[in-house]
């Protein structure tokens, strides 16, 4: 195993275990309390983009890299994740993702009706959502560059397909 | 706001080539008469704005030839146009009724012929001519389905793209098979729904959509992943 998983597997325990569900919870609670019909389109939006984002990375991605730090072989694996592939579809959704947090904003703030909920709802985008990311997306950078389990996984990609050209 | 000339000809309503195309047209010969003399026409060149996103609207503009763009600026700052005006369509009515702000430009795609009918002498029309108002109630609701319809387009067009990217990232997890384009995955449409963010019809919908614009090609519950810069580019990815 390597000892990269260990903290892979806390980091991914506290946005799935921790995070998404407070995200999850002040979603329903923001949702409640909006009347104005561009707000609450803005807020269905980010919603539907924020559990899709969670969805793919409880199912796929973070299990996926787990995998690779936790298999000796990889070569026995029935699947071989590509690491790379997947963390540059993720941080595409997290830019949407913000973007669309950008917008759900706009139109809260022309609003002009207080809502706490959605409050806390942009304060954990920004703030938790953004900072965790950070660190998570700071460690994919660093085993990248630095862990075998990485590099072993992307050249034995690089050589599937070079193998499939011939 | 750009300078704009007088036309050269001030075009009389009662001849005018556009009238039938225009909510105007349920005018009698006095009626018109009366616009006729209320109203004053423009020639805007093209490029030209007729008038801008969150100015006070000062009258009705009713195009006697050319085509203008309504346009707004985007929440990513980009020009999102809104719809096209042609000969006889009337533009800036739904600020004036409403008496709110512009939310949108106009500009002259082409040179242009405009007339302009000031406020004050329009809103009177209205009030006082039950034909003219259901020609407006009649010419809003129009606008309106077209809106709707271009709402649903962009939905459309927004599912589709989560589905290339569902696509992707089935590839980014499982790889391909020995053929390098079948998904060395089996996922039941359900459960492709489930990641895409929608129903399972829509999904099947979509699949085969998908296969037949030739991205994808679906044997059963395997599905071959045709044309991968195709797909980037659905999923919004290729830049």
């Amino acid at each position: 195993m390597c000892g990269h998983s260990d903290s892979a597997d806390k980091i991914t325990r506290r946005i799935m275990e921790e995070l998404y569900p407070t995200i999850k919870e002040q979603f329903s609670l923001a949702e409640t309390d909006i009347d104005d019909v561009h707000c609450y389109v803005a807020l269905t939006t980010l919603k539907t983009e924020f559990f899709l984002l969670s969805t793919y990375e409880t199912r796929l991605v973070f299990p996926s890299i787990l995998k690779v730090f936790n298999t000796k072989h990889l070569t026995e694996l029935p699947e071989l994740p590509n690491v790379a592939e997947l963390h540059q579809l993720t941080r595409h959704k997290e830019q949407r993702l913000l973007q669309l947090v950008q917008a759900f904003l706009r139109e809260y703030e022309k609003a002009e009706v207080p809502n706490p909920a959605a409050d806390k709802l942009i304060r954990l985008f920004y703030e938790d959502f953004t900072n965790i990311k950070n660190e998570w997306n700071n460690m994919v950078s660093i085993w990248s560059k630095g862990c075998a389990c990485f590099q072993r996984s992307n050249l034995l990609i690089l050589n599937k397909k070079e193998d499939g050209k011939d | 706001m750009g300078t704009h000339h007088k036309m050269p000809n001030h075009i009389d309503c009662a001849f005018c080539a556009s009238r039938t195309d225009s909510v105007f047209d349920v005018l009698d010969k006095e009626q018109q008469t009366e616009l006729h003399a209320h109203k004053s026409c423009i020639h805007y060149k093209k490029g030209q704005y007729i008038f801008t996103e969150n100015g006070f609207p000062q009258g009705l503009y009713c195009i006697n030839s050319g085509k203008i763009k309504l346009s707004a600026q985007g929440l990513d700052g980009k020009e999102q146009i809104l719809r096209l005006a042609k000969n006889g369509d009337a533009v800036g009515y739904r600020s004036l009724l409403a008496n709110e702000r512009y939310h949108c430009s106009a500009v002259a795609l082409e040179d242009s012929n405009i007339c302009f009918i000031p406020k004050e002498y329009f809103m009177g029309m209205v009030n006082n001519n039950h034909r003219l108002c259901f020609e407006i109630m009649r010419k809003m609701s129009f606008d309106l389905k077209t809106a709707e319809k271009h709402i649903m387009t962009l939905s459309q067009k927004n599912v589709r793209e989560r589905m290339a990217e569902a696509l992707l990232f089935f590839k980014a997890t499982y790889g391909f098979e020995e053929d390098e384009q079948t998904l060395a995955v089996t996922l039941s449409r359900e459960e492709i729904a489930d990641y895409v963010g929608t129903s399972t019809e829509s999904a099947i919908r979509l699949l085969s959509e998908f296969n037949h614009d030739k991205l994808i090609e679906l044997s059963g519950k395997k599905i071959k992943l045709l044309n991968l810069p195709e797909l980037l580019s659905t999923a919004n990815l290729d830049s």
